[in-house]
Formats: C-alpha cells, structure tokens, sequence
C-alpha cells in the first residue's frame, strides 16, 4: 500500500521510539542515510498498521472497560475519549493456555484513560 | 569497492554460495561479490555474468545489473538510462526465447530492473519515448512497434502479462507522494495495454490455462495498484465503470462452474480478485451486482453447484482447502457490501436464500480450526449481522409500522436465523480435544463474543435458552452419564460464563433478570453432578469460571442456599489438589480459590455462617507448608473479608489475634526449628531453602491480607454508624488484646532480624504493604499505626537492607507524605533523611533504579510538602548537587524523575512565599554547584547538556523544564543559555554551522516563546540541529 495512507501513531510507542533512536544512531554513525531512515519509518507505519489488523489474526489480546466519560470529541477523523475512573479488563489470549489460572480475566484501575481512534480505512477511501 | 575481478574466479564463488552450507564461507563470499557488484565495474560484470551458462550466474548478474544502477543512479545519463533499458530488455527477450519457464526466475528479475529504470527516470526522461512506454518499446524489440496483442505467441503474451505485473508490483513499494506523474503515465500508456490483454483472453481466444492464472495474478496486481494511483494522482479509474470493464468483464467470465477440477486454481484466484474489488473498489462493481448475485446464489449457478460439489464429496474438501476458504472469502465480502440490504429485507425469498448458503458455510463440516476455518471466518460477519439489528431496530419499526402481521414474521424469521446460528456455534465451540490449543481458545471466545451481542438482541430468550440445555442435559446425564452429554454441558456453561461475566463487568443491576435461570441451574445439581463425575478436567474449569461471575447471585435470597454446596465443592478442590504430588497440581485449584475470594468479598455479610468453619481451614493453610502461597493469602483474605463485616470491633479484635499467633507461632517455628515443617524427605537442602523462603515470605503476606481484608470502605458514614464509629475508633485506640505489637513482632522477626530474608527485597515489599493498609484509614484500626514507629522502622531497615529493598522503603515513605505529609514532623524526616540518603549516597549513586527512586521521593516531598525539606541544610548541600549530577544519565526513567525533581522546586506550588523566595536566590544567587556560577547557571548548563546527548525519545522530557525556566527566569536563562552554548558550541566545536548567530537565533526563538507551547517546536529543532539529524516525516 502506499505510504502516505498510513498513520504515524505508532512511531510513538516503545516499539516506534526506539527505532527512531536507532535510526539517529545508524545516521550519526554515517551508516545510513536519513532518507532510508525515512523510509524504515514508512514501512513500519504499514507493516505494524498491517500486523494489527483483524484479518491479520496476529493480535489476539482483548481489553474492556468500563468508567465515566468526561469528555469526547471528532475531529479531522479522529475520535479523542477521555474516561476517568476506569476498570480496565485484560484477556491475553495467548497466555491462556498456559495457564489455567488466566482463564480468569485480569482486572485493573485507572483514574484516567485517553482513547485516540483513527478510522482503520485509508484517507479518502 | 573491488574494481578487480576475475570471471572465472567470480562464476566458482557465485556456484559456492548456491552450494555449500557453510555460513561463514557463505558470508564471507557473499561480502567480495556485493563489493564488486558495487564497484564501477559493475554493470560489465552483470553482462559476463548474465551470458553464463549457468541459471546461477545469470541470476547473479541480473541482480548485479539492480545493485548497480541503485548504487550509481545519480550519475547515469539519460542516454545511458535508455541504452541499458534496451540491452536489458534484449537479455529478457533472448532468455525468454530460449526458454521461458526455465528462466522465469532470471527473466523477473531482469523485469523488476526494467521497472525500476521506468519508475525513476520516466519523470526525468520525459521526452524518452522508451521510458514513458516500456511496453512499446517490447513491441518494438519484437519487431513490429505496431503489433496488435492478438499476433503475439503465448510466451511473448505471458512476458507481457508478467512485465505488467511487476511495474505495478514494484510501484506499491514505493514513496507515493512522489509518483504522481508516474501513475499518469502509467494510465495514459502502460492501461490500453491492459485492457487490450483482457479483451483478448476475454474473447477466449487463448485456451491455455497458466496463462489466465497469470493474468488474475496480474488482475489483483492491478486493482491493489489502482487504489494507490487514485490516492497519489488525479487519475481516476473508478469514476466510470467503463473504464475497468474489460477487467472486470474477464473476471466474470472465469467465474463458471464447467471443468472445475481443471480449472480450480482460475476459480480461486478469481474468487480472490473478487473479494478485492469488493472491498477496496466496491462501486465499480454496481453494475454488475445483479450479476454477482446470480452467478453466486442462484440455483444451478456457480455458487450452488460449487457447494453442492463440495458438500457432497469429502476429498474434495480436503483438497480444495484454499479455494473454498477464497469462495467463503468472496461470499461474506458480498454479505458485508449488502449487509443493510439484507437486513431490511429478511422476507424477500431471494435474501432468505443468500442467508441460507451463509448459514450453510457456517455449519461446514468438520471442527473448527482444525477441520475447517470457514466458521471462523463467518465469525465477524455474523457479529456484524446481529450489530446491524441493534442499529438498525427504529428502521425496522419504521418500515413495518402499524403492519404488525408482517413485523411479526419479520421477527420470527430474524428469531429463526439467529437461534440457527447459535446452535451451529454451540456446536462448534465443543471441546474435542483434552489440550485445548490456543487457536482454538481464541476461537471459543469469539464465538462467546457473538453469543454476547445476541444477549443484547434477544435478552433472556437466549440465555435462558442456555440454562435450559444445561438443565435438561444434567437430568439425561444423570441418568445416563456419557461423554457427549458432558460435553454439551461443558460448551454451555462456558457460554453462560461468558455472557454473565460481560453482564457482571458492564451492568451489575442487569444480571437480577438471570437469578431465576441460575437457581434452576442450582436446583438440577449442576454442582454435584460435576464434582462427581469429573476430576481435574475442563468442565471443572468452566464451572469454576462460571461461579467466580455469579457473586451476584450468591448475594441473592435464591442463591445464598447453594453457597454450602458450592464452598464444598470449591474447597474439595483446593484440598484435593494439594495432596497431589506437586507436579500433578494444576491451575484449578488457583481458579477455585480466587473464586471463593470473589464470592467472599462481594457477599461477606452472607457469609458470617461459614466463619468457624472457615476458620479452621484457614488455620490449617498457614500452618501447612506445602500450600500454595497465593491460595494461602487468598483464603486468609476470604475469611478476614467476612469477619470485617461483622462491623463489631471486638469480634474482629479477637479473629484477628487469633491469626496473627497462628503466624507468629509459625515464625517461630521457622526460626528456630525449621525442620520441623519440612515434610518431604527427597528435597535437596536447595529446595526446601526455597520452600522455607517462600512461606515465610507468604506468612508476611497472609499478614498483609488481613490488613487489605480488615480496610473500611471510603464512603465509611454508609457503612459504620456513629455508635459503631466511636465503638471501633475506641477499641483500636486502646487496642487491649496487642494485635498491633503482634504485627510489629512478626514483621520485626523476618524482616530485620531473620539473616535469610533480611537482605531480600519480597519480604520488605511485603512488609511495605502491611504499613500501607492503615495509611488510609479514617478512624483507627488494626493497621493503623503511628507515623513515628513506621519511620523507627524504615530506619532500621535501612541499615540492613538490598537496593531493592531501598526502593520500597523510599515508595513507603512517599505514600507516607501524600496520605499523612502533615503529620510528618521536620526532624523526624530530617532523621530519615540521614539515614536513608545522606549516610546511604555512595550506594545510591551505583543503583539507577535507586537515583531514580530517591528523586522521586524529593519530588513529592515538594510538591505535597516542600516544607519539610527546603529549609534543611542537607537539601541544599546534597539533595541539589544530587539531582544537578543526575543529568548526567540517559535512561529515560531517570531523566524523567530528574526533569520533574527540577519542575516542582521552581514552581513549587505549596510552598509558602517565604520558601519560594529561598528557591528563588538558591536559583539566581547561590553559587552552591559551581563557585563562579549561581545554581541556575549550573542547572542549564547540565540541563542543556543532557538535552543535546538524549536520544530523540527522551527529548519531550526536556521540554516542560525549558519551559518552566524561561517563563519563570527569562532574563537569566538568556544569558545563561547564551554564555553556555557559545561556549559548548562554537568554541568548542569544529562544525561551522554552530556560530555565534546560530546560538542567538536559537536562544531568541525560545525566549519570544516566553514558555509557551511553541518553545517545544525550537528545542526540537534545536535538537535536530545539534545532532545533524533530521524530522522523520512521510
């Protein structure tokens, strides 16, 4: 797919920071040039967007949760949720079977939780 | 790069790599080849190397010909450019002529050259007919640039089928934002091609099979590539359903039924194309929906025939796997493009029909995921069709109105479908297999996700529907016990468990409904007839699942009756599997305890009946060392939950007491005669050390159960009466029966003074923990103690403790300052200070985890109660340099703890004026680091220091200090910052971009932004600059 189509967001979990870091040294270090490093990035955001597709069938983990919402808004495509107070359950399918004990959903507490949604579809699709 | 090269000696090291399994010689060839393909000679080498008799080397020098032009593509002329498309598309044809299928893989990779020549220089050439047109330019190669496609040879056909292939292919991997032009020139020469192509295999003239695979593969090819031009270009393919007919037309016209097993793989890769116009271009399609629905679900249609083909003949399952996998695919992306459509019009014959080869696929033979995964791909489908129903309910009423004849069979029909699908599911989700694998788990809890969204359709209906099954499958198990049966009753059980659980987590009011359906659950003996018949088996597990949701039940008048039973039956559970050797013990006695934890603490105040038995488990369970630890503390957790509501203080005086020398007596036996618990003769002295470890470790943890068991709740009014408030308020105040020293006694024993644990950090976390269920307590109770002795303690403790353990100590305290900072007295902390970070500084500045953990306690001491630290002299001699010295790190947890340290002293928001004005002149007057210098002068120069050396992820950290500093000091952090910088960089660098009009444009962009949002925007240029990196943007 082309690149422009997908989202950035996850340049900014561990994952994505971390690349980025090793790109500025690969750069630094005058191993790489910044338009490859440009480019990785641009995979990434595909490949990572990719992988977390349903159809994918990589991610299996749930979350639910429950709590008050305080404040929601949409704009430019994008829903921003802000939630205060929240139960947050985890069922981590993957370990499930590990364990019988996890067959038991794990629970936790948060007095805060933002949710940034993006449509899954490609802009202007 | 290697200029020299031998062939002779380059054709053996080719056929090495191809040969040997050696994977340093691999290595070490592949590192001499890349150099010469790199080399200036290398496109020569590629034309020796592609003229070889060898399949290996013409590969090779195929590729060497990409890495060449990669390597040196600055530089190449146009004329060049042209020249090289030409000798390369020499090459294509002449290996092709020899043999196109044995050289296909030689003939590809000279093709995706050829495309990536046409995708770089067609913009740059654009007066170069050869590479605006690469397909004319084949024709021409052909002999005849006029050639109608129709005169071409199979081979030549394929060539061209596969030439337009790879360009798209290759195109998808590229930056779109710059291939706008491309996908122009594309549509204006590269398109009639394509459409030439598909009108002639569509006018059948071409009978060979492989090359209609070969022109679907090149189909999907295209209609991926067609969603990526429409985004990067103004061209347009799908504004008119003319434009792709001939595409699309041929794509219809494989989709037939005759000859199927020769043509299985055309059927599949169409179904395939299909389903991708279906989903990414779905309006090109409209003029042919009609069409797709008849070839699809008529009666003898493709559709129909092709199902009944293969429902009717089992190999021809096994065998087509894939391809029917490829037709569900196709199926359900029609369902989903009608989804509306069909679920306004359930009455219409022909969408009952549509829905019924659904449902048929559904239901396909076999078990799921092992078997067959067309179940599982009408999963999300289904989930959909019954969402659209909850979306869809006022349209429904709308369109029926007051016709209630027809909304009644609307429903009855909708009700109909429904309970097929739950039943084909039911059936589904049965366990077939003693280990259950992952794929299949995720598969049950999908399908207990449908069973879901169905409850919230159909309400009761279903779930009673569920209890009834149940029910009626005990009374035939019971009469007739078979394994069929239990697996009936293990498949619904486990969807009444997922349904009452996502009830119970959404909605605690709205499972009342279901306690009439669960009591007759209850009444049918679903318990007992378990706990009979089945030992450590699945069903076990899903019934113990199912009674950790149903507190709510327990709670109720109908449910309390069951809970003897289901206590017996939790409990035989435990104490079964604990007279296991412990490697046959399984997780269900860790299910069943946090069961009895959940049914404890949500209906303690039922449970007071239970206490004496109770007791005596609980009792047994601390005295008994090969317990589980975690069952331990969770039953002493249970017990206590339920002794807590008694709300009479003396009562739970006495219960605790009880336990607490229960523990103790147990800790001594731990330390004076150890043996003595030991049961097993065959450990090795290793493992009963862990053994002991563990459970002493476990005792301080029951300890900490009662502490988390005993807490009051925080609306405490609704809970204790005034009488019962001053009743317990008294009692612990005097606290008569010593259950507080009890506690001191026991966490003084293993915690300080027993050497195998004293130095561990899970026995002081532990003991943390105990200190921190009364920091909270509105009125006084068995944990509630006096902030002196917790500090006596921490003091003591840290004379004798881990790192680790100096990091709870640090936590503890914090809680400390946020739950009680104003009763903290100022020598008592000052105390704890010397103790615990001024006599301790050596061994915390080896530990990054405990830098880390110390600056945090300084942050919240300032930022809950800065006066308990601002006026001491160790602050400013030590706590400062400490956190000045700090900067120095680059885990991003330290800069983090560091950056805050900084942000709450100089905003320092609870501290009085007279404390602010202190920071103030240590900021501005004080030369406390640096003799020469003020504090501040100091703090940038470390702070700017470590923002130029943080990698890019910590740099956000930085901001709001920079911030804070220029809107708080903005004169001084001027001239700071500038005497700084001139100094870091322009006098001590030799990059001459850093001069002294840099770091003023610098330091004057951050000062104009006077600490406000935009100053983030600078320093991260700021930043780029320095490190000679750039803003990754697509």
């Amino acid at each position: 797919m082309n690149n422009a189509a997908y989202y950035e967001l996850y340049r900014r979990s561990t994952i994505g920071v971390t690349l980025a870091d090793s790109l500025d040294t690969l750069i630094s270090d005058e191993k790489i040039q910044p338009q490859l490093a440009n480019t990785i990035l641009n995979n990434f955001d595909r490949i990572i967007s990719d992988n977390l597709k349903l159809e994918a069938n990589i991610a299996k983990s749930k979350l639910s949760f429950k709590g008050v919402l305080s404040t929601y808004n949409f704009c430019d495509d994008v829903w921003t949720f802000i939630i205060k107070n929240v139960t947050i359950k985890l069922n981590d399918i993957s370990s499930e079977g590990a364990s019988a004990n996890n067959s038991i959903d794990s629970e936790i507490n948060v007095d805060k939780f933002k949710i940034v949604a993006c449509n899954a579809r490609r802009a202007g699709e | 790069m290697n200029n020299d090269w031998n062939i002779e000696t380059v054709v053996s090291s080719i056929e090495l790599v191809y040969s040997t399994n050696d994977t340093d010689k691999i290595k070490q060839v592949q590192e001499y080849l890349q150099s010469i393909q790199k080399s200036s000679t290398g496109y020569q080498l590629g034309q020796v190397l592609i003229k070889q008799p060898s399949k290996y080397c013409r590969y090779f020098g195929a590729l060497t010909f990409t890495v060449f032009l990669n390597t040196y593509q600055d530089s190449i002329t146009s004329d060049q450019i042209t020249s090289i498309f030409d000798e390369l598309l020499d090459y294509v044809i002449s290996l092709s002529q020899e043999s196109l299928e044995s050289n296909l893989f030689i003939i590809k990779k000279l093709l995706s050259t050829l495309s990536l020549l046409f995708i770089d220089h067609n913009q740059t050439g654009i007066d170069n007919d050869v590479l605006i047109n690469p397909i004319q330019r084949y024709f021409y190669k052909l002999g005849n640039p006029n050639i109608i496609i129709s005169e071409l040879n199979d081979s030549q056909l394929k060539l061209l089928i596969y030439f337009h292939t790879i360009i798209v292919e290759d195109i998808r991997k590229r930056d779109n934002s710059k291939l706008s032009q491309t996908h122009e020139i594309i549509y204006k020469y590269l398109f009639p091609n394509l459409k030439h192509i598909f009108g002639l295999l569509d006018s059948n003239q071409h009978q060979q099979q492989e090359i209609h695979e070969l022109a679907l593969d090149c189909l999907f090819a295209w209609f991926t590539y067609i969603g990526i031009a429409e985004h990067g270009s103004k061209v347009s393919y799908t504004v008119d359903p003319q434009i792709l007919q001939p595409l699309i037309q041929y794509t219809f016209y494989n989709l037939k039924f005759d000859d199927l097993e020769n043509r299985i793989a055309i059927v599949s890769k169409t179904c395939t194309v299909l389903s991708q116009i279906l989903e990414e271009h779905p309006l090109i399609l409209n003029p042919y929906k009609t069409l797709l629905a008849q070839i699809l679900f008529e009666e003898n249609s493709f559709g129909s025939k092709f199902l009944h083909a293969i429902l009717s003949n089992k190999d021809l399952i096994d065998i087509y796997q894939q391809e029917i996998e490829n037709f569900t695919d196709l199926i359900i992306a029609y369902l989903n493009l009608n989804l509306v459509y069909i679920i306004r019009n359930l009455t219409n014959p022909q969408v009952l029909r549509i829905l019924d080869i659904a449902v048929t696929l559904t239901n396909f033979p076999g078990r799921p995921i092992e078997d067959e995964k067309l179940s599982d791909q009408f999963l999300v489908f289904w989930e959909e069709f019954i969402n659209m129903f909850i979306e869809d309910t006022d349209v429904i009423n709308e369109i029926f109105k007051e016709d209630t004849v027809s909304k009644q069979k609307y429903f009855e029909i909708r009700n109909e479908i429904l309970i097929n699908i739950s039943i084909i599911y039911w059936k589904k989700c049965h366990i077939f297999s003693d280990k259950i694998v992952p794929e299949f788990r995720h598969y049950r809890s999908k399908v207990a996700e449908v069973f879901q969204l169905l409850y919230s359709l159909l309400n009761t209906s279903i779930y009673s529907t569920l209890c009834k099954n149940v029910i009626d499958t005990l009374v035939a198990f019971q009469n007739t016990p078979n394994q069929e049966l239990s697996l009936d009753i293990e498949a619904s059980l486990f969807l009444l468990f997922k349904v009452t659980d996502d009830l119970t987590f959404y909605d605690d009011e709205s499972t009342q409904i279901l306690i009439p359906y669960l009591e007759e659950i209850f009444q049918h003996k679903v318990i007992e007839t378990i706990d009979e018949n089945f030992k450590n088996n699945q069903i076990n597990i899903t019934l113990l699942n199912l009674l950790s949701s149903l507190p709510f039940f327990f709670k109720s008048r109908s449910g309390e009756q069951y809970i003897t039973t289901t206590f017996n039956y939790l409990f035989s559970i435990i104490i079964e599997q604990q007279q296991q050797p412990q490697k046959q013990q399984t997780g269900v006695s860790l299910i069943s305890s946090k069961t009895i934890l959940k049914i404890c603490q949500n209906s303690r105040s039922k449970l007071t009946q239970f206490l004496p038995q109770l007791e005596n488990i609980v009792v047994e369970m601390i005295r008994n060392i090969e317990f589980d630890s975690l069952i331990r503390e969770r039953l002493v957790n249970s017990f206590m939950s339920i002794a807590q509501s008694l709300k009479d203080p003396l009562k739970l005086g006495e219960v605790v007491i009880h336990l607490l020398n229960q523990i103790n007596q147990q800790i001594e036996l731990v330390v004076h005669n150890p043996n003595q618990l030991l049961t097993s003769p065959d450990s090795t002295k290793e493992e009963n050390d862990q053994k002991m470890e563990d459970y002493t470790v476990s005792l301080l943890g029951c300890i900490n159960e009662i502490g988390n068991a005993t807490k009051l709740p925080e609306e405490l009014e609704d809970y204790l009466t005034v009488e019962q408030k001053y009743q317990t308020e008294s009692y612990w105040n005097e606290d008569t029966l010593g259950v507080k020293q009890a506690i001191l006694q026991s966490i003084n024993q293993l915690s300080l003074n027993y050497p195998p644990l004293s130095l561990k950090t899970l026995p002081t976390e532990k003991c943390c923990n105990i200190f921190k269920c009364g920091l909270n307590e509105p009125i006084n109770g068995p944990f509630k103690f006096e902030l002196a002795i917790i500090f006596q303690y921490l003091m003591v403790k840290v004379q004798n403790c881990n790192s680790g353990s100096m990091s709870l100590v640090y936590k503890l305290v914090e809680s400390i300052i946020i739950t009680n900072g104003k009763h903290v007295s100022i020598p008592i902390f000052e105390s704890f200070l010397s103790s615990a970070f001024l006599n301790k500084l050596t061994f915390i500045e080896q530990d990054v985890d405990l830098i880390k953990s110390s600056l945090d306690l300084f942050s919240t001491v300032l930022e809950k109660h800065p006066s308990l630290i601002v006026n001491l002299p160790s602050f400013q001699n030590v706590v400062l340099k400490f956190a000045i010295s700090s900067f120095k790190f680059k885990e991003s947890y330290i800069i983090r703890s560091v950056i805050k340290f900084w942000n709450t002293l100089i905003t320092l928001k609870r501290g009085q004026s007279s404390e602010q004005q202190l920071i103030q002149d240590l900021i501005v007057k004080e030369h406390i680091i640096d003799p020469s210098h003020p504090l501040g002068y100091s703090l940038v120069l470390s702070l700017i220091t470590s923002f130029i050396d943080n990698p890019r992820s910590n740099t956000e950290y930085f901001y709001q200090l920079f911030r804070v500093l220029v809107a708080k000091y903005p004169l001084y952090i001027k001239n700071w910052l500038r005497v700084i910088l001139i100094h870091k960089l322009v006098d001590n660098s030799t990059n001459d971009k850093f001069n002294n009009a840099f770091v003023d444009t610098f330091v004057s962009k951050l000062m104009l932004t006077r600490g406000q949002r935009q100053a983030n925007d600078v320093l991260k240029s700021f930043w780029l600059d320095c490190n000679n990196l750039v803003e990754y943007k697509s």
